[in-house]
């Protein structure tokens, strides 16, 4: 044993983890050496020293301050162990809808968990939090909730949609009840999506990195549809347009949206191509599947970082989700694209004000990307990202 | 419940690694809260209070590359905690507190000037007890690390103080 390793034995001894043959020799040496004898001496006092440091209790502000984080996270928690991601507590879900097309990616995060990163989006970079432009103020969503400014502005969002041109236009909404946000985003899928997801749920439950996806094709009036059944459910308090991002940076970095086949977990159903008249009925119908709508489930990694990165500024005013419920002029914002689209059946703007909190509800932040398209391919053909847009 | 029954504890043990009541509160309550979401994980195979002493540790070096805190000096951790080393009985022998105060001092100036793998493993020793297969498994490095930790801690520590050693 060399000197270094007796010290040290020393110490084993006096906290009395050493091996009995070990606590022997060091028993022997102590009789034979006052240098030991007084280094052990040291050794515990400098132990006493250090316990007769005065005690410092709790706060007692920590329960409370512990029993709200967790009053929030249980509803998100609760929800994210059922149907997909389980670790993460992160929940993507990527609707589009094509044809004169639409596209629409929804990210659900739970509000508590918003320190964690997202998943990384398959072969892109992730951008630090401090070289990634932020999409959506910190502060926006509690503040929008808790002051009870709840709006969803179907009108304002569709005129985004319709009018952004092909690229995608960011919206940030809000939720109170995720359960409940979960059964109203399930209720857009077909039961095939559902199977589907629920499949490749499962199959990649425990690979922690990994959020679901859901890819929607269907033609405007199906978006209008969505919307307004999204926006009945009083679940959904609020949504503001965020910004634009270019359609292309976010395939370049592995999210396609024009094939069928996304990270190689496609899954996709087929319905008959759509008749103008389906378009009109679809547009007016509350529920029920309308015709023409076709399918796709594409598992998707998004990271909310990435996202973020290929943001950039609206250069029009922000739409929806205002304070005011009233939603922008026809035209004020994208005036001429609008007419160019020609007459659309009109979405509904519902003002949620009337919508009461949902007690034990966690705040979730939610964003809608909202792909446009001013023309398309024939039903359940890819759309290209960089299609030249064309007047109907 | 467990918080109430282990925050104090666990707040002692964080004020007394970072040098700062604020830092501990907000470290034990994000260890609070990660250990409510990881609950299910928890296997039994260990004490509750070392698989919680475990997360707060992670919480606290998550906390320190967030922040690049840098350790404080005693007398900005004492201003920053407001705690002042008062011997209860300090009015009826006032000799005696002002004596103890300055050891107390000196003791926690020492303690601060440790680096943090040392500072955390003699704190979780001296301070709670714990044996050095829990602190193992807390810090998450082999027992002969923590008995190595622990050995050169106290070195460091008795030459900091060896004045005041001595003179005991």
């Amino acid at each position: 044993m060399t000197d270094s390793s007796h010290h040290q034995s020393l110490s084993g001894y006096f906290d009395g983890e050493l091996e009995p043959e070990d606590k022997a020799d060091v028993a022997q040496r102590l009789e034979q050496s006052s240098d030991i004898r007084n280094e052990l001496s040291e050794i515990e006092q400098l132990s006493n020293f250090l316990q007769e440091l005065p005690a410092q209790t709790a706060p007692a502000t920590l329960i409370p301050q512990v029993l709200n984080q967790i009053g929030a996270a249980q509803a998100t928690a609760t929800e994210s162990r059922k149907p997909a991601s389980d670790a993460r507590h992160n929940t993507v879900l990527v609707v589009s809808l094509l044809a004169t097309v639409a596209g629409l990616t929804v990210m659900l995060r739970p509000s508590a968990f918003r320190d964690q990163p997202y998943v990384e989006l398959p072969g892109g970079s992730n951008p630090t939090a401090a070289n990634a432009p932020a999409v959506i103020p910190e502060s926006s969503t509690h503040a929008a909730v808790d002051k009870a400014e709840l709006h969803v502005d179907v009108t304002s969002l569709l005129q985004a949609c319709r009018t952004a041109g092909g690229d995608v236009v960011v919206i940030d909404a809000t939720v109170a009840d995720l359960p409940a946000a979960m059964r109203a985003i399930s209720a857009w899928q077909n039961p095939s999506a559902r199977r589907a997801a629920t499949t490749e749920e499962g199959q990649r439950k425990d690979a922690g990195d990994w959020s679901s996806g859901i890819y929607l094709q269907a033609q405007p009036a199906e978006l209008s549809r969505v919307l307004n059944t999204m926006a009945a459910n009083p679940v959904w308090r609020r949504m503001d347009v965020r910004g634009v991002v270019d359609v292309a940076s976010l395939q370049s970095d592995g999210l396609d949206l024009t094939t069928r086949s996304v990270n190689g977990f496609a899954r996709a159903t087929s319905r008959p191509a759509p008749t103008a008249a389906d378009d009109q009925a679809s547009a007016v119908s509350a529920g029920g599947s309308p015709a023409g709508v076709q399918l796709k489930y594409i598992p998707v990694r998004i990271s909310s970082a990435k996202l973020a990165g290929v943001v950039r500024p609206r250069t029009t005013p922000a739409l929806g989700g205002s304070r005011s419920p009233q939603p922008p002029s026809e035209g004020a914002a994208l005036p001429a694209r609008q007419k160019d689209l020609g007459e659309q059946p009109a979405p509904t703007k519902l003002d949620k004000n009337d919508a009461k909190p949902s007690t034990g509800g966690a705040l979730l932040r939610v964003v809608l990307v909202l792909r446009t398209q001013t023309s398309g391919p024939p039903s359940g053909q890819p759309i290209p990202p960089d299609r030249p847009k064309s007047k109907r | 419940m467990l918080v109430a029954r282990y925050q104090d504890r666990l707040f002692n043990m964080l004020a007394k690694v970072t040098g700062s009541a604020e830092e501990a509160g907000e470290i034990a309550q994000q260890a609070f809260v990660l250990a409510f979401r990881k609950l299910a994980s928890f296997r039994g195979q260990s004490a509750f209070y070392t698989w919680l002493y475990r997360i707060a540790m992670n919480a606290m070096i998550s906390e320190k590359r967030r922040n690049r805190r840098q350790s404080v000096s005693i007398d900005a951790a004492r201003e920053r905690t407001g705690t002042e080393p008062v011997d209860p009985d300090a009015d009826n022998r006032p000799a005696h507190a002002i004596e103890l105060a300055e050891q107390q001092r000196q003791v926690q100036a020492a303690l601060a000037e440790l680096s943090e793998e040392f500072r955390v493993v003699l704190v979780l020793k001296e301070i709670d007890g714990l044996k050095y297969e829990e602190i193992a498994e807390i810090v998450d490095c082999p027992i002969g690390t923590v008995r190595s930790r622990i050995h050169r801690a106290r070195n460091e520590m008795r030459e900091k103080l060896s004045r005041m050693l001595k003179e005991q």
